[in-house]
């Protein structure tokens, strides 16, 4: 399907394609990263404007990493280790109809107090956490996106769990 | 198999089925699967791709009508030129940034980009880049401004002791010295100083001074006081109210060190020095001298 494009990403249907398939992961990374404080759609349109200044330079393989690692110096450049702030939406509608009010509320006291410490973790381990939960992206994959070794990422995500585990169960 | 590498390959979705019974065994086997299955179902803010699309083709064709894309090798030659223009005009006009400076007694309405409009207090700077304001509205303040915000994309105000963050409001900052105060007025603010971040309501002043940070609650007023030529104190000690009194009249206040640290609540005027004076120096029963450009406040 792909035809080797050694012009770049120049051309109006390769530039959509190529926004089409990662503005929504690179603003999905940037919300896990830094949460909503600097904007993160803004910073995606940022580095798409900045691919476009270079499009001939930029071949669409090298694409996709070229977009995180602008999108994530752009928000470093606003940011300064301040506290994190992530709004997860409404999460997917659950079965509840069997289950006692008490359930009910264990399963949200336990759902926030898990947003709680996500919050709470490094960029770099939350980052890496979430893609891999929530997007369910492998080890490999995560690597690549974020230019760095298989075994760093390893390191990241069980550091996660195990803090969360951590947090979660010392406040019972 | 070590409990690490088990625990990363069923993260990685890599066990073997006799390894993933392995890992049923393992004592904290259900924590880990509830922490997995919890976290699945948090779903980020909905990204909308082709509304965002159309949003970005509207900003490069803004930057292709002004000819910067599509003239590259033009420019190449072009920036020779212009670069020796840019020299001239970086050292008299200086037109990058704004920089608005306000001196003693002066009060100055700046009206940016996007029509939010910014009261800027005595003693003040106010930066901003214009060229950047489609799609980044950031000042850097140094001193005091009343900013009524325009809703549109985040505003932020960044000084020395922190950043605060709004969509579409009215607030005050006061950034001076070691000491750092936000009153919201409408909407709601958010501020982030290194150490604490809060987010005020109308009514709400958040402030830290050396360190020691409040956010309290009072009855909301719609703008703050020295916008009509007054200000206002509330339990702010002596030493800093003069700082902020020498700001509107062009001497300088001699205090004794004993009386610095008392407490003032109440208002003074910036149209009349004397009466100003009075009102600083009444409620403590100083006396106030006059020489020149200096005034020395004393106990009798």
């Amino acid at each position: 399907m792909s035809t080797k494009n050694t012009e770049g990403v120049c051309k109006e249907t390769v530039y959509n394609r190529v926004f089409m398939a990662h503005s929504k992961n690179l603003f999905n990374f940037l919300y896990y990263k830094y949460g909503s404080l600097y904007s993160p759609e803004d910073k995606v349109q940022e580095a798409f404007v900045k691919l476009w200044e270079n499009c001939s330079k930029v071949p669409e393989e090298k694409a996709k990493s070229y977009l995180f690692t602008i999108a994530n110096n752009l928000t470093l450049n606003a940011y300064a280790h301040q506290k994190v702030v992530l709004k997860f939406q409404k999460t997917k509608p659950q079965n509840y109809t069997n289950e006692s009010p008490e359930f009910v509320l264990e399963e949200q006291e336990y759902n926030a107090r898990l947003q709680a410490a996500i919050a709470k973790l490094s960029e770099a381990q939350r980052s890496a956490f979430l893609l891999n939960r929530i997007e369910g992206k492998k080890h490999k994959e995560i690597a690549e996106m974020l230019g760095i070794s298989k075994k760093a990422v390893e390191k990241r995500i069980y550091g996660a769990l195990a803090k969360l585990k951590k947090e979660i169960t010392e406040l019972k | 198999m070590e409990r690490e590498q088990l625990i990363t390959k069923w993260l990685d979705n890599e066990l073997s089925e006799a390894e993933l019974q392995e890992f049923k065994r393992l004592e904290d086997y259900e924590d880990f699967v509830r922490i997995a299955e919890t976290t699945k179902q948090l779903v980020p803010p909905a990204y909308k791709a082709t509304q965002e699309y159309e949003r970005l083709q509207t900003s490069l064709d803004t930057k292709k009508k002004s000819g910067i894309i599509y003239l590259k090798p033009f420019l190449k030659v072009a920036a020779i030129l212009i670069l020796f223009a840019g020299i001239y005009y970086a050292t008299t006009l200086s037109q990058q940034t704004v920089e608005v400076t306000t001196a003693i007694a002066q009060k100055e309405v700046v009206t940016l980009p996007d029509n939010s409009i910014v009261t800027i207090n005595a003693m003040s700077d106010l930066y901003y880049d214009p060229a950047t304001w489609d799609e980044f509205r950031a000042v850097t303040l140094d001193g005091e401004a009343y900013f009524q915000v325009a809703k549109g994309a985040t505003f932020s105000v960044e000084t020395s002791n922190g950043v605060i963050s709004v969509l579409g409001t009215q607030f005050n900052v006061r950034n001076r010295d070691d000491k750092f105060e936000v009153y919201c007025y409408e909407g709601s603010v958010q501020v982030d100083t290194g150490e604490h971040t809060v987010i005020l309501k109308p009514g709400d002043r958040f402030r830290e001074s050396v360190k020691i940070a409040s956010t309290n609650t009072s009855t909301a007023l719609s703008q703050p006081s020295w916008i009509v030529n007054e200000t206002s104190f509330e339990k702010t000690p002596l030493g800093e109210v003069l700082k902020e009194f020498e700001r509107h009249y062009n001497v300088t206040v001699s205090l004794d060190k004993e009386v610095e640290n008392l407490l003032f609540t109440g208002t003074f005027t910036h149209l009349d020095m004397e009466i100003a004076l009075k009102s600083i120096s009444l409620p403590f029963n100083l006396s106030h001298k006059k020489q020149g450009n200096k005034v020395t406040l004393s106990r009798d």
